[in-house]
């Protein structure tokens, strides 16, 4: 019986989610500006809900569970720095791609690529690497979307995370833009509701202490910084966290909500709204993870730590309304991811090189169309599960900061160039991708993360290079950057 | 220094920058604000690291890294808002 009650709340909420998405289909417009950007209007609250929806995803509910039993609490520690640092990446890169964007009637990040630099050719590299971590990011939330499933209606893996493809293409497909980020607002108010009313009722109801000290007899070291392996040495911590932060607001679907925003004042403020409502749920998820150890000392699989312990704690009630906020988060996440994708591929590849006369309608139906392919790519990778929810989102994350040169200096550094995007597009993702799958040994980090030093590597080619090669059009170059100074009348 | 400040700072409510202030006043006091920020927070990291006692099950530490993070915030949101938004 508590199992039934769990799944009709987790189906419910699903339906809540989609019927959101319903409505805002309704007021959405088959044309570029507001299928991918809701017509420029998002305001402050809404804006930095779905920064939250779209960073905080499996990651959040099951990742970081997952690293903390693994590394330690003190996972949480590299994230809310990296959260407070966001905010000024928003209000400085993010603010000037706001201004560039509506100046020029951009809407995909390879667009502004493609113009800032005068190269057709770079918008399409641009989404070909990015694209191999949207991929991943995507996958990523399929995985964590299975495990919850998994957990809750004893659906095999591999049929659950059909299922979750499947909804996601018809919940994208109608509802766009405006749809994603009602969606994602709803999203992170449950997220941060359910997640912190399961914290508090442990912290005063089982008594929080009690349950921390037993989590610590089993795995020593497990409430210290360094974690019981010693992974979060302050170096760790800094690397990581400024890989982080060159990484989440270089997501292409962060980039696209900066275009979208109403005004520079409210993005500005929407990075505060994220800060203070991400880093509790950072919190949250890391507390779960290690207080687990306390109630399931012997996880099978650290991922399931979360969804088992609430499930043996909560009424099933509770139970239901957490799995289902933590499913919606996963897709608020993947549908930002997918959306922004595929169009990209319609504006900047399909319009460019095959269609050029292609009018509004038809180039909405293309990306409607491409979003079935981005998710079944993304689906076949999650089958494949070459890395743990963490290790995955993770990957992308880091991925994301080392394509970001092009995007933070370009939009003040007049002297950068094509042929230095080209360079660091493909040399800092390629010497990150080399460390994830440990063609590069660890070593080679010399005990920073190994995102930080894909960024150090994608930076330093790109000033290198710029030095020495020409640079792009000068009409181009000056609507599509902005002195880091005060303007002289 | 003070006048370097005052012109860095005039951003919201002045858009006009006289001959005397430097272009350079606005980049340097955010890389200064910046490098303090980046300092408070790697350096906290040294000094919390002992707390381990627990309170409502999380360790002093943690308790102490969240107020550091408040601070973290206040300190942004005053350079966003008082230095930033003037100048884009």
């Amino acid at each position: 019986m508590p199992f039934e009650i769990a799944q009709v709340i987790f189906g419910l909420y699903l339906l809540l989610v989609l019927l959101v998405g319903v409505v805002a289909a309704y007021y959405t417009e088959h044309t570029p500006t507001d299928f991918y950007l809701a017509n420029r209007s998002v305001g402050t609250a809404i804006l930095g809900l779905t920064f939250v929806a779209t960073v905080l995803s499996s990651f959040t509910v099951f990742g970081i569970a997952e690293m903390s039993i693994g590394w330690g609490v003190g996972t949480v520690v590299f994230l809310a720095i990296a959260a407070v640092f966001y905010t000024l990446v928003f209000a400085t890169v993010g603010v000037t791609l706001y201004h560039v964007g509506r100046e020029r009637d951009i809407v995909t990040p390879s667009e502004y690529i493609r113009q800032r630099y005068d190269s057709p050719a770079l918008g399409v590299v641009y989404l070909v690497v990015t694209g191999i971590f949207m991929i991943a990011l995507i996958a990523g939330q399929i995985m964590g979307g299975g495990v919850a499933l998994d957990a809750m209606l004893d659906i095999p893996f591999e049929l659950a995370i059909g299922l979750m493809a499947a909804f996601m293409i018809v919940y994208i497909h109608i509802a766009g833009y405006r749809g994603v980020i009602w969606s994602d607002t709803l999203q992170a108010i449950i997220l941060f509701g359910a997640l912190g009313g399961v914290v508090g009722w442990v912290m005063f109801g089982r008594g929080g202490t009690t349950v921390a000290t037993e989590a610590a007899e089993v795995t020593e070291g497990i409430f210290t910084i360094l974690g019981p392996i010693g992974v979060w040495t302050p170096l760790m911590i800094m690397t990581a966290a400024l890989a982080f932060v060159f990484g989440v607001p270089a997501y292409p679907h962060m980039i696209q909500r900066y275009f979208s925003a109403v005004s520079d004042r409210t993005l500005r403020r929407s990075g505060f709204v994220f800060a203070i409502v991400a880093i509790p749920i950072y919190l949250f998820g890391a507390l779960l993870g290690t207080w687990a150890l306390g109630v399931i000392p012997a996880p099978e699989n650290p991922i399931h730590v979360v969804p088992l312990m609430i499930e043996a704690l909560m009424h099933p009630i509770v139970f239901g309304i957490v799995m289902a906020s933590a499913t919606a988060a996963i897709m608020s996440t993947a549908d930002s991811v997918a959306l922004t994708m595929s169009s990209m591929v319609s504006r900047d590849v399909y319009v460019t090189y095959f269609d050029p006369d292609a009018g509004a309608e038809r180039q909405v139906r293309v990306t409607q169309v491409l979003l079935i392919v981005v998710i079944l790519f993304a689906l076949a990778l999650a089958y494949v599960q070459p890395a743990g929810i963490f290790g995955l989102v993770e990957f992308a994350v880091v991925g994301f900061a080392a394509t970001s040169a092009p995007v933070f200096l370009g939009a003040y550094w007049e002297r950068g160039t094509a042929l230095a995007s080209h360079a660091s597009l493909i040399l800092g993702p390629g010497i990150t991708i080399l460390f994830f799958v440990e063609v590069i040994p660890a070593t080679y980090r010399f005990g920073m993360h190994y995102g930080f030093v894909g960024v150090l590597f994608a930076y330093a080619i790109f000033v290198a290079v710029s030095l020495v090669t020409p640079t792009p059009a000068e009409d181009a170059v000056r609507r599509h950057s902005r002195r880091f100074s005060w303007h002289v009348e | 220094m003070k006048t370097f400040i005052a012109a860095a700072s005039r951003g919201p409510r002045h858009m006009s920058v006289t001959r005397a202030d430097s272009p350079w006043a606005r980049p340097a006091t955010v890389a200064i604000a910046v490098l303090v920020m980046l300092g408070i927070a790697i350096g906290h990291v040294f000094l919390i690291a002992d707390f381990t006692t627990f309170y409502l099950g999380i360790p002093l530490w943690l308790w102490l890294h969240l107020g550091v993070v408040a601070v973290l915030l206040v300190m942004a949101w005053t350079l966003v808002e008082r230095v930033l938004a003037g100048g884009t």
